[in-house]
């Protein structure tokens, strides 16, 4: 949540109702959100900052916060801003790919026509273990990468993700659908190198 | 060897193995893996998911991943430190 954002006030908790609101609304989440923050940063010093500034950021604007509502979703929302805001400006990584073309091109209906598929199987992905599968997911660009932690990981509707990312439920679905054929392209080329024949019947270890 | 009839249509005994609307069936098949699907489209999928072979590897390979999204990856909890940190900082306030 930016300063510049306009926040609506609905709520006029007193001081007490803050900090209870605040323990039992927000602090349950604390994990999946320090999971979030370190999913997008890859580095815990930075995740702890993130963290940090949410709840911080949560408590000052929780007069905008209806208890009883998805706290869950209204914390991510918050974090996912800060990064973008804050954490990403600075960060090293490479500007982010330009998604919205990505969209525009998948959406056509030339594209629709001309689906991509990647030749991977589900064997295979069993196969392989926990860090390799975080690898592919890591080395996403991190526009895809959220996409797939929010849905995927933390089990969120469309709908909710549409409200954290500030995105149509259409482009939700589209961004998601592109961010998971480059994660096969990338467990693909994990497989290859571990030495399994992605293309055969039959998993070949070396 | 397999007829383009059979590709597109399948016998009772094969599943087609060319499916010719794996564009729109993939998408059918995000929705039903991340449960966002309507009872119709569901419906929809299985009946043809039980005729076409790319259909079901693909739905096969999605739920996969998903699956080891969900329960392969290491999940962290908030150090403690940082638990801490909070609560001082928020109980100050």
């Amino acid at each position: 949540m930016s300063e510049q954002e306009e926040i609506p006030t609905l709520q006029t908790y007193s001081e007490t109702e803050k900090h209870r609101v605040f323990e039992k609304e927000f602090m349950p989440h604390i994990d999946s959100m320090y999971n979030f923050a370190f999913r997008l940063t890859n580095d815990e010093d930075d995740a702890n900052d993130l963290v940090q500034d949410t709840y911080l950021k949560a408590f000052r604007f929780i007069n905008s916060f209806e208890e009883g509502t998805n706290a869950k979703a209204w914390l991510f929302r918050i974090l996912k801003n800060s990064f973008i805001n804050d954490f990403r400006k600075k960060s090293k990584e490479p500007s982010k790919v330009d998604y919205q073309d990505v969209e525009t091109t998948y959406n056509s209906e030339e594209d629709a026509e001309t689906t991509q598929t990647v030749d991977l199987r589900a064997e295979t992905v069993q196969d392989l273990i926990g860090d390799e599968i975080a690898n592919a997911l890591n080395s996403l660009p991190v526009d895809f990468r959220t996409v797939i932690i929010l849905c995927d990981i933390e089990g969120f509707t469309y709908e909710e993700m549409a409200k954290i990312l500030d995105i149509p439920i259409g482009t939700v679905r589209s961004r998601l659908h592109r961010a998971r054929m480059l994660l096969k392209e990338k467990l693909k080329s994990y497989a290859k190198n571990l030495g399994y024949d992605v293309n055969a019947d039959t998993l070949a270890e070396n | 060897m397999i007829s383009e009839a059979e590709k597109v249509q399948g016998t009772p005994q094969q599943k087609k193995t060319h499916c010719e609307h794996e564009g729109e069936c993939m998408k059918l098949v995000q929705l039903i893996v991340d449960g966002q699907a309507t009872e119709e489209q569901i419906a929809q999928f299985k009946s043809n998911m039980d005729k076409c072979l790319p259909c079901e590897k693909g739905y096969e390979l999605e739920k996969c991943i998903k699956d080891a999204m969900q329960l392969r990856l290491e999940k962290k909890c908030v150090p403690s430190s940082l638990l801490d940190c909070i609560k001082k900082k928020i109980s100050g306030l």
